[in-house]
């Protein structure tokens, strides 16, 4: 079996993930995270990539780049509406553009070097180019990278050629609520239609989607990106929060340079993480201020109390995006949470009272979910002989659900639901009256719901069976949905060597 | 769907079609997902529908080229066991058509056919006399341990007696009929080849690079064809091991000759149909023609650009030579100009001049005495000589004006004779002044600054000869001496008195004639002064 690798890169961070015989798996990396930091700092002789430039930022800050998938791709009028960071980026360095592309100077011994945005991004996948050959022997390594649902398509091609630079087999690039909804195995089943919610809270972005599954093909309907409240502000909330107290002891204030405004934020985005998990966290920065060392403890309680009304933001995303598309939350059946964010329980919560209807999936961990999604769809694609990447996922579908039912009894069932592309094929099996009628009738009619009196003008076709038998039990039905739109129906029943096919033609447009 | 069941159809169901579907709708999908790619997989499958039909159709005729095992069984009888290694294994199996061609199944299945048929027991069964010890049926049985056997059937294929080991040979029938007799050439010889898909030998209009990969490939072919199975004997043979080694060691030496005629041979096919080919022909002709296209293109090139070179040098000439001309026209014209603008002062002057001699000499030189008049006629010749011409005219209108008057005139005439001397003084004056300080000029500023006179000089002369060259700072003490004993105040330098005496020693005898008349005339004058002296009144000295 073929080993097919999944990448989610985002603006913080970014994870890889593995699917192997059909399951997935999170590959750590060589310090043992399952989440890797997209940060890349410039030292005098090497290019540290990693937790190692995430720990680096209190000393090498202004050789630090973060967030660069923002800035990857775009020229200058858009990347500059969107915030390089806000006060957690602790100084990091900041792009300018030229010549329609994104590009950082740094500080290298003497020299200040230009280093382009994509040199940038190819550092993050030569990183996990390392994590994935310490997994696997294999020399080929199929991939299929997530991107941010904001993402252009400039980013998107810049992603892409930097993972071939790293010597990564691109297969192809999955959005952020598609791959969501792969990870979860929601696009499996083809019979049904629901709507699902992919909530994202990312560290810069939280991304709203709306995302309709119907037989088995996946549409994403509305998604609303803002960057104004983040995992980032969480943090930053927190700084604030420790600032104050390490105040109120020391009369000091940790905010006032660089260096210990950087330890404290990196201090209270651990304690974060922990929080997620546990009910207390124990914070300790060594020397944070004048050489003073600061220790405290923080309760998830007080942390849910301080973050409540950010939190609460969290979900107005979501909630406008269902609005958008004219649907109401009722009408949710499935909630997925992504992004390191999520993983806080009180927003979970909150999301779970938001659609009280919907099932919320967040069994697998957050953050690991995108990777997750890319990697299962990589294992689909690598099986597969390798036709072009789709570029036109436009499909014929049908315009209205198809059902069919049998007058008088409980056999009633859903043939092809809204959306069911071409070329598909149902067998339903239904269930005759229990002492089989001499005659039953069969009517497939075309509806937005099951119903259980059909009216009479949305009936497609009317079959009379008559001569059944009494041991006849079932009726089975092979429906075919041709490519030209007309369904044809093949009916049996065994008993009574009953056979009869027909064809229900499609109408105009 | 079978027969039996449509007679039921029309009794049993009543299909009633209400109405059409609803038209479809085209809906946007993310390209992910397990029935994505299913339903993009039957898609791509449509589109190829009509070649996957065919390839279908190509594959059952495959099938149906069934091997056919012919059983000849007067050939089988002909053989006898001890000869099984003359036999042809093809043929024993029946497969004699078939030959290389046939699989290693139609080959088990040959060889299990003859076995069913012509087994021992089988014939006995039958009543067919079978003698145990030569029966044709161990030649069957070796035939499939030949052909059975990978190995064994590439020895015993590559020295097959069906094979033409003929090569077309280069002559005018072969070269006129080339794709006709080589095209079969190569494909039987292309058996041989270790590597699966052999170039043909095309058509007449192949392009260049297709034929040269067909000899490429010609030329370098690897072929799998060994002669082990025309070994003289077998090495099991051997009653030791120095005649097996022996044997093996004559076997080896056959096979590689074998192999040598071999790749010669091949050589030989491919060397023959290169000569023939009329392509090789065609692309020869045609890389002479570029060839020579290219290098006439060349020398045209080169032609040109000499003839720019050339054209180019022609024009800078010309402009030079129009350039001087229009300089030298330029002068001349300037030249003409200024020499008529001579000739006409010159003119000019000529006629006041002869006006002022006319007006003089009319007059009769404003003088009543021959010797004024003489003395004015002279005076005249000098004014004509040394006025310039604005001064002539306006003497000229003067002396026209008081011409009546003869001493008016006279005045005037000797006014301007007067100025004119005056100014002939002057100039005299300026000159010598000149001289003077060009004689100084060498000299140092302190020398101008502070002038020398007669006396001093000759108390330089003095002291010069007073102090030899060789005294201990000469000079100084020369400037000494002549600071002591001058009369004037003025003290002088070594420096200085070393740049007199040296413009003394180097200046020309003019300038020693000049000092020495200064002398002279200093020393009249000093006697003079005496003389006078002598002649108002005798005074005593002493």
């Amino acid at each position: 079996m073929t080993v097919a690798f999944g990448i989610y890169v985002g603006c913080s961070s970014c994870c890889i993930s593995v699917t192997r015989d059909g399951k997935f798996e999170v590959v750590a990396n060589a310090a043992g995270d399952r989440v890797t930091p997209a940060i890349v700092a410039y030292h005098d002789a090497e290019v540290v990539t990693g937790l190692a430039a995430k720990q680096g930022m209190i000393r090498h800050g202004g050789n630090t780049i973060q967030h660069v998938l923002r800035v990857a791709g775009t020229c200058e009028d858009e990347g500059q509406g969107q915030p390089g960071g806000g006060s957690g980026s602790g100084g990091a360095c900041l792009p300018s553009w030229e010549g329609g592309q994104a590009r950082y100077s740094v500080q290298r011994g003497d020299k200040t070097v230009q280093v382009t945005a994509d040199d940038v991004v190819t550092h993050i996948f030569s990183l996990l180019k390392e994590i994935a050959t310490a997994h696997t022997v294999e020399q080929e390594l199929p991939v299929v990278i997530c991107v941010p649902a904001w993402s252009s398509e400039n980013t998107v091609a810049v992603v892409k050629k930097a993972a071939r630079k790293a010597a990564f087999n691109v297969l192809a690039t999955v959005t952020q609520p598609a791959a969501a909804a792969l990870a979860y195995g929601l696009a499996d089943d083809n019979k049904q239609n629901i709507y699902t919610v992919v909530l994202h809270c990312g560290g810069t972005t939280v991304v709203g989607s709306v995302v309709e599954i119907a037989g088995g093909l996946l549409t994403v309907k509305e998604s609303i990106t803002s960057s104004t409240v983040a995992g980032n502000s969480l943090t930053n909330l927190l700084v604030q929060h420790f600032a104050k107290e390490f105040y109120t002891k020391y009369k000091g204030d940790p905010l006032e340079n660089r260096r210990s405004r950087r330890k404290l934020y990196n201090a209270s985005e651990n304690c974060k993480h922990v929080l997620s998990t546990m009910n207390t966290s124990q914070v300790y920065v060594e020397s944070l201020w004048e050489g003073v060392d600061f220790s405290t403890t923080l309760s998830r309680a007080r942390f849910d109390g301080l973050v409540a009304g950010t939190l609460t933001a969290f979900l107005h995303q979501a909630r406008e995006a269902v609005q958008r598309c004219g649907l109401t939350e009722a009408q949710i059946s499935k909630v997925i949470l992504t992004g390191g964010s999520a993983k806080i329980p009180r927003l979970q919560q909150l999301v779970g009272d938001a659609f009280p209807r919907a099932d919320l999936l967040c069994s697998l961990p957050p953050d690991e979910v995108l990777a997750a999604g890319a990697s299962t769809e990589a294992a689909l694609l690598s099986g597969q002989p390798t036709h072009a990447s789709v570029a036109s996922s436009l499909v014929p579908a049908l315009a209205t659900s198809v059902f069919c039912k049998i007058i008088g009894s409980k056999s009633n069932e859903c043939v092809f639901s809204r959306g069911t592309p071409t070329h598909s094929r149902q067998t339903l099996s239904l269930a005759l009256p229990a002492p089989a009628p001499a005659s039953c009738t069969v009517v497939i009619y075309e509806a937005e719901e099951l119903v259980e009196e059909p009216p009479v003008e949305d009936a497609l076709a009317q079959v009379d069976v008559t001569n059944l038998i009494p041991d006849s039990k079932l009726l089975r039905l092979d429906f075919h949905l041709k490519s030209d739109g007309s369904l044809h129906v093949v009916l049996q029943e065994t008993q009574a060597k009953i056979n009869r096919t027909f064809v229900i033609e499609s109408g105009r447009s | 769907m079978t027969a039996d069941m449509m007679d039921t159809e029309d009794s049993s169901l009543a299909v009633i079609i209400k109405r059409r579907l609803t038209p479809l709708i085209q809906v946007e999908v993310e390209p992910v997902g397990r029935w994505f790619h299913i339903y993009e997989a039957r898609r791509l499958r449509g589109h190829l529908i009509s070649s996957a039909g065919e390839s279908e159709e190509e594959s059952e005729e495959e099938e149906a080229q069934e091997v056919e095992v012919e059983d000849d069984i007067h050939y089988l009888r002909s053989l006898n066991p001890a000869d099984w290694k003359d036999q042809d294994h093809y043929a024993v199996l029946g497969l004699r058509k078939h030959r290389y061609k046939s699989s290693d199944e139609d080959i088990k299945k040959g060889y299990r056919m003859m076995v069913l048929r012509h087994h021992p027991d089988k014939r006995r069964a039958a009543g067919e006399e079978v003698r145990d010890d030569d029966d044709y049926f161990t030649c069957i049985t070796k035939a499939y341990e030949i052909l059975g056997d990978p190995i064994k059937r590439r020895s015993w294929d590559s020295v097959d007696s069906e094979f033409d080991d003929e090569v077309p040979a280069v002559s005018a029938h072969n070269k006129a009929g080339f794709f006709k007799v080589f095209t079969g050439a190569f494909e039987c010889n292309a058996r041989w080849s270790t590597h699966k898909h052999v170039p043909g030998l095309g058509k007449p209009d192949d392009p260049k690079q297709k034929v040269d990969r067909f000899y490429g490939f010609w030329y370098d072919f690897d072929s799998w064809r060994e002669f082990s199975y025309l070994d003289e004997e077998e090495k099991e043979k051997g009653q030791d091991r120095e005649e097996r080694r022996w044997i093996e060691k004559q076997n080896k030496v056959e096979r590689a000759r074998r192999r040598k005629d071999e790749m010669a041979r091949l050589r030989r096919l491919v060397d023959n149909a290169y000569a023939c080919d009329p392509r090789i022909a065609r692309f020869k002709e045609e890389d002479k023609e570029r060839r020579l296209s290219q290098k006439k293109a060349k020398a045209e090139a080169i032609r040109q650009k000499q003839e720019e070179e050339e054209r180019v040098r022609r024009e800078a000439v010309e402009a030079e030579r129009k350039k001087r001309e229009a300089e030298e026209a330029e002068q001349r014209a300037k030249q003409e100009v200024e020499k008529k603008e001579r000739e006409a002062v010159k003119k000019v002057f000529k006629r006041e001049r002869k006006m002022l001699r006319t007006l003089c000499k009319d007059n009769s030189y404003f003088a009543t005495e021959e010797g004024e008049r003489v003395q004015t006629m002279t005076d005249v010749e000098l004014l004509c000589e040394a006025l310039e011409l604005c001064r002539l005219e306006e003497l000229n209108k003067e002396l026209s004006q008081v011409a009546q008057d003869q001493t008016q005139g006279r005045e005037v005439l000797m006014k301007e004779v007067s100025e004119v001397r005056n100014r002939i003084k002057r100039d005299r004056e300026e000159v010598a002044a000149s001289a003077t300080r060009g004689g100084g000029g060498g000299g140092s500023e302190g020398s101008l600054l502070k002038p020398w006179n007669q006396e001093d000089l000759q108390l330089l002369i003095k002291a010069v000869n007073l102090f030899p060259a060789g005294t201990t700072k000469r000079w100084e003490v020369v400037a000494e001496y002549i600071n002591q004993h001058t009369a004037t105040n003025i003290t002088r330098q070594a420096k200085e008195v070393l740049n007199k005496a040296k413009e003394l020693q180097h200046s020309d005898q003019h300038m020693k004639d000049a000092a020495n008349k200064n002398a002279y005339h200093s020393m009249e004058k000093a006697q003079a002064r005496q003389v006078i002296s002598d002649s108002t009144a005798s005074q005593r000295y002493d």
